[in-house]
């Protein structure tokens, strides 16, 4: 008797790789398609959890590039301003559809009608990065945009790897040019107007396409370009779907975590982390989220970068038992411990 | 010999790991009670019986003890040998520390102490030195990150020189949490997983959940240094907590104690086991080079 499935490696079966693993020790990474030279440039993009991956590539070495640092800044105003949080200033960005209106923005091939919103406290924020700064004109939100846009031109044409992590498939959008926020107008500046503004929930086509289209476009820009795409195991705050937030949770990851696969079966230079499986799947299932169970922990992270600079950057398998040195395994072998303590032990 | 109740009559001959196992088997057993007696009481309970132990209907030996003074080789009922089970994992730089051969037992952690702290302390480094030598780079260069699999590996090894096999019990005892207290106090949910371990290997039946005994080695505990933990996915601190205390020691006060413990001798007196030698004498060299 013969079977298709006789001859794989451990990594193909649950038993083997994964029930018989510690929580810890858990690595669903198979192989990547490239590593990270010394001298590689990585720049970071998408949701929130991208942030974790920016901070903790900076603690790796000096890969990590940055467009926008504010160096002539104090610390304070900018970690205030954002500068740094990722590789541009342009914020979290959740959707497929949000990066790929970025790279028309930058390029020139889009503009929103859509300039500026007032901000919640007063000010003017930019409607596509709301978080990032309040301006104390519209003019300055436009000048601000403006060596934005030319700093993600930069950014994207000289990194190397571009690590960009999927958020959200649920966002609002302009009625009038179709323009994407990361942000539902009325959350962190501006106005709701349901005349102007409506939500979608991006399917898997439609992720597929906007990410496929700017995979292409910054390829051709940028022949050297590689990419990694993760998933963001951090659950929807929101959903503005008539259902439970949990319920659409897994349908935008779901969504998200398919068109990433696609994009690796179209690309030979696209790569998936499974970020999102160290973090969400069952082995470590819940082991690694905050009290709310959304937030994700430093273990977590920690988990996820181990290993994304075990396979990127060391290269390295994770040690074996015969790799380890003896002297790992020496302990001062005393199983008879202190007898003047042995009395409180008696209980 | 069989109690009224139709239950096994064990005892369990071991260290101060005794009484939590003894316990955990009681607990999971079906058919079992098991007594306890540490090493310490041996000789007594000899003293009043010669044949005390066979008053039993099977026994389980700490395969160390059998060296031990006094060790009735030849009064024993049916009996079995279970190793020690000690495991520097979590705690790569918790050592013992002797004095012209002495262990030290009155530290500030009872007999455990840091490997890096006696560094510090035999470069003649201050108490605030030695803090920050505590971090991850020393950590990694002085190969605190490869313990826990070299442990791991270690035991499960030594157990199966028994005949017991133990793979399962680390994923499930340390699912996002240390199992151990110390180096060689292992906490009452990694107990109950090997005296699974033990009925198993012994044919006696058992239940899979039980309530946990009373930790009897849970009056002391070393820290998982936050560094060590964010390897093993296990949130960590800088809490020493001496013995019998609810009050544990930062860091800081934690070197202060341990040096003025130190302070009692002559550096050159102070001393690791052998196996552990070579560390303790890397991490010196790495704070020399440091400093």
């Amino acid at each position: 008797m013969t079977s298709p499935y006789g001859d794989l490696p451990d990594h193909h079966f649950w038993r083997r790789s994964i029930a018989s693993v510690e929580a810890h020790r858990l690595d669903p990474v198979v192989r990547t398609r490239f590593r990270i030279a010394p001298n590689d440039r990585i720049a970071t993009a998408g949701s929130c959890f991208a942030q974790h991956i920016a901070r903790r590539l900076q603690t790796i070495g000096d890969y990590y590039l940055v467009v926008e640092d504010g160096a002539d800044l104090p610390t304070e105003a900018r970690t205030e301003r954002q500068y740094g949080l990722f590789s541009a200033r342009y914020g979290n960005i959740y959707t497929a559809a949000q990066l790929w209106q970025l790279w028309r923005e930058a390029y020139g091939e889009w503009s929103s009608q859509d300039d500026a919103w007032p901000g919640r406290d007063g000010g003017w924020v930019d409607p596509f990065r709301p978080t990032v700064e309040t301006f104390a004109s519209r003019a300055e939100v436009a000048a601000d945009r403006a060596t934005h846009l030319a700093a993600v031109r930069h950014l994207f044409e000289r990194c190397d790897i571009l690590v960009f992590t999927l958020g959200l498939t649920e966002a609002w959008r302009a009625v009038g040019d179709g323009a994407v926020y990361p942000l539902a107008p009325g959350v962190a500046g501006g106005s709701y107007n349901p005349g102007l503004h409506e939500f979608v929930n991006y399917t898997v086509g439609e992720v597929e396409a906007d990410l496929g289209r700017f995979l292409i476009a910054a390829k051709e820009r940028n022949p050297g370009l590689r990419v990694i795409l993760t998933v963001s195991p951090v659950p929807l705050a929101a959903t503005f779907e008539d259902r439970s937030v949990l319920v659409s949770t897994t349908y935008s990851k779901a969504v998200l975590r398919v068109a990433a696969e696609t994009m690796i079966r179209r690309f030979d230079w696209v790569d998936y982390f499974p970020s999102y499986e160290i973090i969400v799947g069952s082995p470590t299932g819940g082991l690694y989220y905050g009290p709310d169970d959304r937030e994700v922990n430093p273990l977590g992270v920690a988990h996820v970068m181990r290993l994304f600079q075990r396979h990127y950057i060391d290269g390295d398998a994770e040690p074996t038992a015969g790799a380890i040195s003896t002297a790992d395994a020496m302990t001062d072998d005393g199983v008879i411990c202190d007898e003047t303590l042995i009395e409180r032990w008696r209980g | 010999m069989m109690t009224r109740r139709g239950r096994e009559r064990w005892i369990l001959l071991s260290n101060c790991q005794t009484l939590s196992l003894a316990r955990a088997i009681t607990a999971l057993a079906e058919t079992v009670d098991c007594a306890a007696c540490d090493a310490w009481q041996m000789a007594d309970r000899l003293a009043e019986d010669p044949d005390y132990f066979r008053q039993f209907d099977f026994m389980l030996v700490l395969a160390n003890l059998r060296d031990f003074p006094g060790f009735p080789a030849e009064r024993l009922p049916p009996h079995a040998d279970v190793p020690c089970f000690n495991f520097t994992g979590y705690h790569p730089d918790c050592c013992y520390v002797a004095a012209d051969g002495e262990r030290i037992g009155d530290g500030p952690i009872g007999p455990y102490h840091s490997m890096i702290a006696l560094a510090g302390y035999k470069e003649q480094l201050s108490p605030e030195a030695t803090a920050r030598f505590f971090n991850g780079r020393i950590y990694e260069q002085a190969g605190y990150y490869r313990q826990w699999l070299a442990q791991r590996d270690r035991m499960i090894a030594r157990f199966a020189e028994f005949g017991y096999d133990i793979r399962g019990v680390f994923r499930k005892a340390g699912r996002g949490r240390s199992f151990m207290h110390t180096i060689d106090h292992p906490d009452i949910v990694l107990v109950m997983e090997l005296a699974k371990v033990i009925l198993r290997r012994l044919d006696r039946s058992y239940r899979e959940e039980a309530p946990l005994p009373v930790d009897a080695l849970a009056n002391m505990s070393w820290p998982v240094y936050p560094e060590v933990g964010e390897q093993l996915g296990v949130a960590g601190d800088y809490r020493f907590r001496p013995t019998d205390s609810y009050a544990a020691l930062g860091l800081d006060d934690y070197l202060e104690t341990a040096f003025a413990s130190f302070g009692r001798w002559d550096r050159s007196r102070l001393r690791v086991a052998w196996q552990v030698q070579p560390r303790l004498q890397h991490i010196r060299q790495l704070i020399r080079e440091a400093l």
